[in-house]
C-alpha cells in the first residue's frame, strides 16, 4: 500500500488546490440507490417509492443511473463510486445480475448490506433483502387476458425484451407457459428479442403484418413497445382487431388501453416495491433484521377496470420527476 | 526559439493542457465531495480509467493515421464473449489470447478495408461495429457467459504492491505504445502517414501496411480492454462497450491528438482517459442528479474540447505571426 499512498500524496500535492480533508462529524444515515435506468414508468416509480420512504425518515438517498440495461460496465463503475461514499445500505436494481457479482461482493466485504430491488443482482444468496418484481406473473396475466380476447385460438407474435435481460425473459416465460396450458390452440408464429422502444415495436409489427397477415394477437414485454405495435396497426386500420397485450401501464399504454387499441395491461405495485426497498434498508439502518424476501402481487388492468383501481401503490404521481 | 525546441514544446503542450484540466477538475470535485481526493477513490478512479485508457490508445493510433474507429465498443463486446467462451473451455491463458486475438483480427479486417479497399474509415468501422455486435449476440445467444476461471478474473481484480492490476497493465501498455511510436521506424511512420500519406509514400513508407497495422493494434488494445471489462463483470457480456467509442475519441482529443491525423501524444491520451473517468466519478460523488450528470458530462466534453481547440488556434496564430516577423 506504500506505493499507492505515495502516489496519492504526490497527486494530492500536485493538485495544489486540493481541499482540506473532511472534518469528522456525525453523519446522517445514507442509502445508495443504483438503478439500471430511470426512464419509463417502472423505474421512475421504483425511484419514487424508495426516495419517498427515505424522505419520510429524513434519510439521504444517493442515486446512480446506469442509463440502460446494456450498461453493465457503467453500473459497476457507479457502484464502485457509491461505495466511496460509505453508504449504510446499498439498494441495487441490476442491469445484469451476473455482471454485478464481483462489485457487490466487494461492497459486502466492506460491510455494506445490499438490498436487491426488482431486477435482482447476484449473489442473491448474500443479499440482505430481495424485493421481488414478479415478472413471471405479469406474463401469466397477459396470457390469461389475451387468450380470452382471442377466444382461445389464433396466431400470435411475441415481442421480447433485449437479449440477456432476465426480467423480460421471465415475462415471456410466464406468458408462454400459461398460454400453452390454458389455450393450446393459440400458436406463436414469430418471436423477436429487441430493444424495448416504441420505434422497435412499430418496425417489428410492420414486418410481421407483411410476413403473417393472419396474425391475431401480439405479446409485448412492455407497453412502450406495445404502443409501437399499435402505431403499426393504426396505419393499416387493424387497431382493436389484432389484439395487443402488454405490461407496465405507461402514459401511452394507458391512452391506448382506454381507446381499446391495447386490450390487456399487467402491472405491478411498483411504488410499493420501491417503498419496500426503502423500508428494508431503513430496518437495516435501525439495526433490525430485514425481511429476506418481499413480493407484491401483479394486477391486470383492462378497459373495464382502469378507473376502479387505486394507483397510489402502483405508479409515481404524474408530476414526479427524479432529481 | 529553435525549430527543435519549438517542436518539443508542441509535443508536450497537449499533455500539459490536459493535465492542467485534470487538476482543475479534481480541485473542483475535491471541494464538492470530500471523498474525492482519498487514497481509496484515487485507486478507484485509476482502476476505472485503465480499460478506457487502453482502448483510447488504440483509438489514438487510428486517429494518428488520419482514420477513426467507430467499432471500439462493439469489438470489446465481441472479444469479451469470444474470450469468455475460450476461457471456459480452455482456461485463463486461452481466454486472454482469444479476447485479444479476436479483437485484433477484427481490427485488422477494418484496417484492410480502409487501406487496401479504400473504404472510408467511418464506413468501414461502422460496418465492423454492426458485424462485431451481431457476432457477440450470436456467440452468446444474448446471454452473459459466466463461470470464468479465476486466472482470467485476476487480471482485472487483483493487486500488486497495493496497486490494482489493471492500472499496472494500463501503465505498461502506455509505455509500450509510447516506445513504439517514438523509438521505432514503424511507429514514426504512423506520424508521417497521418501528416501526409502521399509524402510518406514518396519517402518509401509502406502506407497500406502501416495503416492496417494501426487498425490491427487498435483492435488488439480494444481486446485487452475487454479482458479487464470481462474480469470486472466476471462474465463475457454481449452488451459491453455501448458508447465506448465516443469516450475513447473524447479521451484522445482531450489529450491533444489532432483529429486530422499526424499528431498524437500518448501522455495526453492517458490524461484524457483519466479526465473522462474523473468527470463521471466526481459528479457521482458530488451527488449530482443522475439526469443532470449525463447532461453535464456531455456538455463538459464539448466545452473542454472547444476551449482546448481555441487555445491551440490562438497559440498557432501567435506562432505564425512570430515566424512571419522573423522572416521579414
Amino acid at each position: 500500500m506504500h506505493i499507492v499512498r505515495r502516489l496519492t500524496m504526490g497527486l494530492g500535492l500536485a493538485m495544489a488546490l486540493g481541499a482540506a480533508p473532511a472534518l469528522a462529524q456525525a453523519r446522517k444515515p445514507v442509502i445508495a440507490l443504483s438503478m439500471p435506468q430511470i426512464q419509463g414508468v417502472y423505474w421512475v416509480s421504483m425511484n419514487y417509492g424508495v426516495i419517498d420512504e427515505a424522505r419520510a425518515r429524513n434519510i439521504d438517498v444517493l442515486v446512480a443511473n446506469a442509463g440502460g440495461f446494456d450498461k453493465v460496465s457503467v453500473q459497476i463503475q457507479q457502484i464502485e463510486n457509491l461505495i466511496q461514499k460509505k453508504p449504510d445500505v446499498l439498494i441495487v436494481g441490476a442491469t445484469n445480475a451476473e455482471g454485478l457479482r464481483g462489485v457487490l461482493e466487494g461492497a459486502m466485504a466492506k460491510g455494506i448490506p445490499v438490498v436487491g430491488l426488482g431486477s435482482l443482482p447476484e449473489p442473491k444468496d448474500k443479499l440482505a433483502s430481495m424485493i421481488i418484481a414478479d415478472h413471471y406473473a405479469l406474463g401469466k396475466l397477459q396470457a390469461e387476458c389475451l387468450a380470452k380476447e382471442l377466444g382461445g385460438k389464433g396466431k400470435i407474435g411475441v415481442m421480447e425484451g433485449p437479449p440477456g435481460v432476465s426480467w423480460t425473459g421471465d415475462r415471456v416465460r410466464g406468458f408462454e407457459e400459461t398460454m400453452a396450458k390454458i389455450a393450446p390452440d393459440v400458436k406463436t408464429v414469430v418471436r423477436k428479442a429487441t430493444v424495448l422502444g416504441r420505434g422497435e415495436g412499430l418496425q417489428l409489427m410492420e414486418d410481421w403484418l407483411q410476413a403473417y397477415p393472419d396474425i391475431a394477437g401480439v405479446f409485448t414485454a412492455v407497453d412502450e413497445m406495445g404502443a409501437g405495435a399499435v402505431d403499426a396497426l393504426i396505419k393499416v386500420r387493424a387497431e382493436g382487431r389484432i389484439k395487443v397485450s402488454s405490461s407496465n401501464l405507461s402514459p401511452i399504454g394507458e391512452r391506448y388501453l382506454r381507446k381499446g387499441f391495447i386490450q390487456c395491461e399487467s402491472i405491478q405495485q411498483i411504488v410499493l416495491q420501491g417503498r419496500e426497498g426503502g423500508r428494508q434498508a431503513i430496518a437495516i439502518i435501525d439495526g433490525k433484521t430485514p425481511k429476506k424476501v418481499v413480493a407484491t402481487p401483479a394486477i391486470l388492468i383492462t378497459k373495464d377496470n382502469i378507473d376502479k383501481v387505486d394507483y397510489t401503490d402502483i405508479k409515481a404521481p404524474a408530476s414526479y420527476r427524479p432529481r | 526559439m529553435t525549430g527543435k525546441l519549438r517542436a518539443s514544446m508542441t509535443h508536450i503542450q497537449g499533455p500539459l493542457s490536459s493535465f492542467a484540466m485534470l487538476i482543475v477538475l479534481s480541485a473542483g470535485f475535491t471541494l464538492a465531495a470530500p471523498e474525492f481526493l482519498t487514497e481509496n477513490n484515487i485507486s478507484n478512479v485509476l482502476r476505472q480509467a485503465s480499460p478506457l485508457l487502453i482502448a483510447s490508445l488504440g483509438q489514438m493510433l487510428v486517429i494518428l493515421v488520419a482514420g477513426i474507429d467507430i467499432s471500439t465498443g462493439a469489438l470489446v463486446a465481441f472479444a469479451s464473449v469470444g474470450g469468455a467462451v475460450a476461457a471456459v473451455s480452455g482456461g485463463a491463458a486461452a481466454g486472454v489470447a482469444a479476447t485479444v486475438g479476436l479483437a485484433a483480427l477484427a481490427g485488422t479486417v477494418s484496417g484492410l478495408a480502409v487501406s487496401v479497399f479504400q473504404v472510408q474509415a467511418v464506413i468501414a468501422t461502422i460496418g465492423m461495429l454492426g458485424a462485431a455486435r451481431g457476432l457477440a449476440l450470436l456467440i452468446s445467444d444474448g446471454q452473459p457467459i459466466g463461470n470464468l476461471p479465476p486466472g482470467f478474473l485476476d487480471l482485472a481484480n487483483s493487486y500488486l504492491l497495493g496497486i490494482p492490476a489493471p492500472v499496472i497493465l494500463a501503465a505498461a501498455v502506455t509505455m509500450l505504445v509510447a516506445g513504439w511510436l517514438l523509438l521505432t521506424p514503424s511507429g514514426r511512420a504512423l506520424f508521417a502517414i497521418g501528416g501526409s500519406a502521399d509524402a510518406a509514400r514518396a519517402a518509401g513508407i509502406h502506407v497500406r501496411l502501416h495503416r492496417t497495422i494501426a487498425y490491427g493494434a487498435a483492435g488488439a488494445l480494444a481486446g485487452l480492454a475487454a479482458v479487464i471489462y470481462t474480469g470486472r463483470a466476471a462474465s463475457g457480456q454481449p452488451t459491453f462497450g455501448v458508447g465506448l467509442e465516443i469516450e475513447t475519441i473524447a479521451a484522445v482529443v482531450l489529450g491533444g491528438t489532432a483529429l486530422g491525423g499526424g499528431r498524437a501524444t500518448v501522455a495526453g491520451t492517458a490524461f484524457g482517459a483519466i479526465i473522462v473517468a474523473v468527470l463521471s466519478n466526481g459528479m457521482e460523488l458530488a451527488g449530482i442528479s443522475p439526469y443532470i450528470e449525463r447532461v453535464v458530462l456531455g456538455f463538459a466534453l464539448i466545452v473542454i474540447v472547444f476551449i482546448d481547440l481555441t487555445r491551440r488556434r490562438i497559440l498557432e496564430n501567435i506562432r505564425n505571426r512570430q515566424i512571419a516577423m522573423a522572416n521579414r
